[in-house]
């Protein structure tokens, strides 16, 4: 189907012909069908590993991969995203955040060097990723797994990274616990990262030493757990969880032990990655589908108004073009009302959440500081001491904070939600009763929907946008509401990964230095200016993420309103100079008619 | 609107239930009354024991009426409560059954210190001081004694308090119960409520720059989140022993947070909606009447019969969903601490045993003061999460049962009524009916206590719409259950905090005996584990009768809901009257009234 409309060189040339004087596409029909045509025959599909520190990730890609690849010993810790690809030769590429790279051996020993938080503390080296080529079956139709640094070892040199891979709104893997249960550190990651995916599937790694009962026990309740995360994240949950023995698995299959690796469960997680991978085309070639029927429309709205057009007199063409002006104005009064009430509910949601985080970070601090004096005056003054405690109520504190903030910020997505449907509807009527309207509408479409997709040079194909519209439905739907609420969940995304690391591990380097072997009031005195230093980063940190959400808000709105205008006016002008030319010799009626019937087989085919 | 204008309202709704006459609805009325022509308002003492609290009260009144000696001396809550109306102190007791009693002096005094079961609080009525009509002050005991015995200083007097004096003794500062009561009282308290500290027993030259009223300054800051208003009291000593401070700079102020426009408005407006609530139910019992008087023989059985039908609904879902999910959980109480028990145990051990055998006193303190609290506070807080989260799902699956149920109740009804257009009409309006049972005046009522004007319980109609617990948690649950789950959660952690400090008691022992540096950290690592012991023998009977609580506090709120709903449509036969037009007139002209006068 694809091949069929690439080479189907009288379809691309008809719908750049008449998408020309569509004023909202700027890029010619042809060059987006053939991206989006590559992107099926080559797809790469990015599958982030993700879970806290020591909950078994390595050792389980290690299994997926059927070979011990990554180094996974008992207190190793990731600190660098390592993506695994197809490749028929082996190697490694570490790339740094510089932009150079180098090739590297691909063995355990050689990555730990780079990977290993023992010996690239706090990613000191500046990596910014390891490629990993290697000839597996599995990865052969383009399969990428990438293993993210755990919950606890995000720090600041090592997050630009990861949020990119978070920001291709792919599927991700979440490794969980089994014994105990998710907690609830964990669980705000979770509930942070899960909207930033578009699917996710749930690996509970299961150790030796747990029994069946206590598997069941905790897959039921972790499905608790995460059926309240996807209701508060307004995302779902297919109810489903993996329960693989890593260890297990791997020994099974480097000793080719059919039975062990049965036991362990593995099959069912490689055949639902080969499922996703399945998936991924058949949406890819959905998207493609929907794109081109898109474009197909609105090349056929085009010739229809042609063809009208050269029906009429000057007369009817002259009240034609007031009915839509008329028409225009009256919906952009009506939309014009909605955007302002919408715009001055996100400026005042702005301001109140503003507020909230300086709250927040204002109780956070003084919980701490509270904590910690406690702790001095009850006689606690060495250094080592004061420091580990320092960092425990750090890391409570903030996750008290995070928690907050993201029931605020769920609160105000469904409000907003609630004002963005009815927008949502009015401008579905309008396009519904206006070629005109659903001209613009369909290009708006495309251009949020360009905008959404960030990082899509990682993905090496228009990335984000197959897994957008999967998740909206059909492209027609708004993507004006998706771009909305896209950002909404990268905000949280972000915070989650970021926030709790980067706060508490920058803070707590500090604290080292200043209390070491300090004494009483001392320690009292050295510690205040790391309260107000934690309390500034915990406001900067959701306030600024807060912030460039609403501002994005804002801004999409605002580009809405303005392209409708621009892109009425030009449609106009146009028809203006229509009306100037002698106009009914541009027309060929039947010529015309003949376009329309083959877009028309065209879309019929497409069916 | 101003308490006139609440009065003028009240008479004119008074009229309509004259007619009604309705003796639920008088009793409400009643009590409405003089809730707008007394309004009372609370202030609740709190502090550690011999902080010094009845002090302040006796100085208050200028009279040594409440004891006080060097050893605690308050055992119960005392009330005091100043009404115009009397001339010298009577002195009573609230019983646990709602009764009261009025006491002699001596009986009084003794049972102040050693209350008995029977007492929910004793209650000393003292004329008038000036400006402090309608106040009710509550003295209460130490933070110990409050969660152990009495629940309700946290469940109603704390939230219910428009002012919460904090006592601390200047000598003593601030000890570790301090710091985890007023946190506590932190997760209790509405943002509306006024928290004010007092230092007793201050040296009498203290000046702002004193290094211990500074540490007391910045500790309630930063556990309050907010800036709280420190005053000092001195202490005033003559040759016959302490005299009574007057503290009236205390006084003067907690009298003008009491009287400040914000506080009389919220007032104002509560009194107002429960105003509103009383015509509401006045008019729904017309209605009722109405409808009853419309209907055949024939439609009252089948009513009865479909309301018949919701009860037993009602039942099966009690039976079917709420019991059995209770049972689990409280079958898995032992074996969930248990775990965290093993879990805290491990991982301080560890810690423990990574120590160089040099450091063994920095170790004790710190496994003392940080590494246990900290993973008991952890663990608590987990099993509170997950108490959450299944209650959560199982209210979930309740909801979505009886939604179906009512609605089915409904549609049955509305089918039935078809036929009769008058009906019909009438039976969808009723629907509303349910959601003002959530907030409503009955429940204020009931948390009053009901009969026997000063109650019980502690009722203030200001913050009885503004629970902490209500804004805390989503909107699933009915209010009550709500506030039932989240106070029954914050007992959990406060049982546990203070378990904690038994734990911290057991190790401390051990701190106290010089130990051999070769023994130590097995020593250690023994109390750790005969303190978690008592924490989990504590913590599991507790947690574990405050979910049976739950249990019924949650059966019992199901059954209301029902009940609200199912007997809106039935009438027992003698209600109805035949002449029900004096009724429709009065409710008419009441509204009538009521809109002329822009009320």
């Amino acid at each position: 189907m694809v091949d069929i409309i690439t080479g189907d060189s009288k379809l691309l040339s008809l719908l750049d012909t008449y998408l020309s004087f569509d004023v909202s596409n700027a890029i010619p029909a042809s060059e987006v069908i053939a991206k989006l045509a590559q992107g099926i025959k080559k797809p790469e599909l990015i599958v982030p590993v993700l879970g806290s520190q020591g909950m078994g990730k390595s050792t389980l890609i290690n299994a997926i991969l059927g070979a011990n690849i990554l180094p996974n010993d008992a207190d190793e810790t990731t600190c660098v995203p390592v993506e695994i690809r197809y490749g028929t030769r082996e190697k490694a590429v570490v790339y740094f955040q510089s932009g150079e790279s180098s090739e590297i051996e691909l063995s355990c020993d050689s990555l730990r060097e780079f990977v290993d938080n023992n010996e690239n503390d706090g990613n000191e080296k500046c990596v910014s990723h390891i490629a990993l080529e290697t000839s597996n079956e599995l990865l052969k139709n383009g399969l990428v797994i990438v293993d993210l640094p755990g919950v606890g070892s995000l720090t600041q040199n090592n997050h630009e990274t990861t949020m990119r891979y978070i920001r291709q709104l792919c599927t991700a893997i979440f490794v969980i616990p089994t014994v105990p249960t998710i907690r609830r550190s964990e669980e705000i990651f979770i509930r942070g990262a899960w909207s930033s995916f578009s699917s996710a599937i749930f690996v509970q790694n299961r150790w030796d030493g747990e029994t069946d009962e206590e598997v069941n026990d905790s897959v039921e309740f972790n499905s608790k757990v995460l059926r309240n995360i996807a209701k508060n994240a307004h995302t779902t949950f297919s109810g489903k969880i993996c329960v693989v023995n890593a260890y297990k698995a791997i020994l099974g299959r480097i000793h080719n032990n059919v039975t062990e690796c049965e036991e362990s469960n593995l099959p069912e997680l490689i055949s639902e990655l080969e499922n996703l991978g399945e998936n991924r085309i058949q949406t890819e070639k959905e998207n493609f589908k929907n794109k081109v029927a898109a474009y197909i429309d609105t090349a056929q709205a085009v010739v229809m108004q042609f063809i009208n057009e050269s029906k009429m007199s000057e007369e009817q063409l002259k009240v034609e073009r007031i009915k839509i002006r008329e028409e225009f104005e009256a919906a952009t009064k009506e939309i014009q009302i909605l955007v302002d009430d919408l715009t001055e509910c996100v400026h005042s949601e702005k301001d109140r959440a503003d507020i909230f985080a300086g709250e927040l970070a204002r109780m956070a601090a003084e919980n701490l500081r509270a904590d910690i004096r406690k702790l001095i005056d009850s006689g606690v003054v060495d250094g080592e001491q004061l420091t580990e405690a320092f960092s425990d109520y750090q890391e409570k504190y903030l996750l008290d904070a995070i928690e907050q903030h993201y029931d605020f910020m769920s609160q105000l997505t469904y409000e907003l939600g609630k004002k963005l449907e009815v927008l949502s509807e009015k401008i579905q009527v309008e396009r519904a009763s206006s070629f005109e309207a659903q001209k613009f509408e369909n290009g708006q479409a495309f251009k949020f929907e360009k905008g959404l997709a960030v990082g899509m040079d990682i993905a090496g194909v228009l990335g984000g946008i197959g897994a957008f519209s999967a998740v909206e439905g059909t492209i027609a739907s708004f993507t004006m509401l998706g771009s909305l609420a896209g950002p909404a969940g990268m905000a949280a995304g972000f915070l989650a990964g970021v926030g709790v690391s980067m706060v508490v591990g920058l803070i707590a380097h500090k604290t080292k230095h200043a209390i070491t072997a300090k004494r009483g009031s001392q320690a009292k005195r050295a510690i205040e200016p790391l309260v107000k230093e934690y309390e500034d980063k915990i406001y900067t940190t959701i306030s600024s993420n807060t912030n460039s959400v609403f501002d994005e808000m804002i801004d999409v709105l605002h580009t809405y309103m303005d392209d409708r205008r621009t892109y009425y006016e030009s449609v106009m002008c146009s028809k203006e100079q229509t009306a100037d030319d002698e106009y009914k010799c541009k027309y060929d009626v039947s010529e015309l008619n003949e376009h329309y019937t083959y877009l028309e087989s065209k879309k019929e085919a497409l069916r | 609107m101003t308490f006139t204008d609440l009065k003028k309202k009240h008479d004119i709704i008074q009229k309509l239930l004259n007619v009604v006459n309705d003796d639920e609805l008088t009793t409400l009325s009643k009590f409405m009354r003089s809730r707008i022509l007394s309004p009372e308002s609370y202030v609740t003492m709190l502090g550690e024991t011999s902080s010094g609290k009845t002090t302040l009260i006796n100085g208050l009144l200028q009279k040594k009426l409440l004891k006080t000696s060097a050893a605690p001396t308050t055992g119960a809550v005392v009330e005091v409560l100043f009404d115009a109306d009397i001339s010298s102190p009577e002195y009573y007791a609230v019983n646990r059954d709602a009764t009261m009693e009025r006491l002699d002096q001596n009986t009084f005094m003794s049972l102040s210190t050693n209350p008995d079961d029977m007492l929910a609080r004793l209650q000393i009525a003292v004329p008038e001081v000036e400006g402090l009509a309608g106040l009710r002050l509550f003295d209460t005991p130490g933070y110990g004694s409050i969660v152990d015995k009495h629940e309700e200083v946290l469940k109603e007097f704390i939230p219910n308090s428009d002012v919460i004096i904090y006592v601390i003794g200047y000598k003593i500062g601030i000890q570790e119960n301090d710091f985890l009561f007023m946190r506590y009282i932190q997760e209790l308290v509405h943002q509306d409520t006024d928290v004010v500290v007092v230092v007793n027993r201050c040296p009498a030259m203290i000046t702002e720059k004193d290094k211990r009223l500074k540490e007391i300054q910045r500790y309630s800051a930063d556990l309050f989140h907010r800036n709280i208003p420190v005053f000092t009291v001195a202490a005033e000593v003559n040759a016959s022993g302490e005299t009574l401070p007057s503290a009236k700079e205390l006084w003067d102020y907690i009298n003008k947070l009491l009287r400040s426009p914000e506080r009389q408005n919220t007032l104002v407006n509560t009194l107002n909606a429960y105003l509103d609530d009383l015509l509401v139910q006045a008019d729904n019992l017309v209605d009722k009447r109405e409808i009853a008087h419309l209907m055949t023989q024939q439609e009252k059985k089948d009513l009865r019969a479909y309301a018949e039908d919701l009860r037993n609904k009602g039942d099966h879902i009690i039976r079917a969903e709420i019991i059995p999910t209770f049972d689990r959980l409280i079958s898995d109480v032992p074996k969930l601490f248990s775990r965290a028990q093993e879990e805290i145990y491990e991982n301080i051990a560890v810690a423990i045993d990574n120590e160089a055998t040099g450091r063994m006193d920095e170790t004790i303190a710190f496994v003392n003061n940080h590494s246990l609290p900290m993973a008991i506070n952890r663990e608590t807080k987990e099993y509170e999460r997950r108490l959450m989260l299944e209650l959560d799902a199982m209210n979930e699956r309740v909801d979505d049962y009886l939604n179906e149920a009512i609605a089915d109740y409904y549609h049955e009804i509305e089918l039935r009524f078809a036929s009769n257009a008058e009906l019909a009409a009438r039976a969808s309006g009723r629907k509303i009916v349910g959601k003002f049972m959530e907030n409503g005046l009955k429940q204020y009522f009931a948390a009053f206590g009901g009969a026997g004007g000063a109650g019980a319980g502690v009722a203030n109609a200001a913050k009885h719409l503004l629970k902490k617990a209500g804004d805390l948690v989503g909107k699933r649950f009915s209010r009550e259950t709500y506030n039932a789950l989240a106070h029954t959660l914050k007992k959990i952690g406060a049982t546990s905090t203070k378990a904690i400090g038994n734990v911290v008691a057991v190790v401390i022992e051990l701190a106290q005996v010089i130990i051999d540096y070769s023994t130590w950290k097995s020593k250690l690592k023994k109390q750790v584990k005969k303190g978690l012991g008592e924490w989990y023998d504590k913590t599991v009977q507790t947690v574990t009768v405050d979910l049976e609580n739950l249990r019924e506090q949650n059966i019992k709120t199901l059954r209301e809901i029902i009940e609200e709903i199912a007997s809106s449509y039935e009438l027992e036969d003698d209600e109805v009257t035949e002449d029900i037009s004096a009724w429709l007139e009065q409710k008419k002209q009441t509204h009538k009234e009521l809109e002329e006068a822009g009320l």
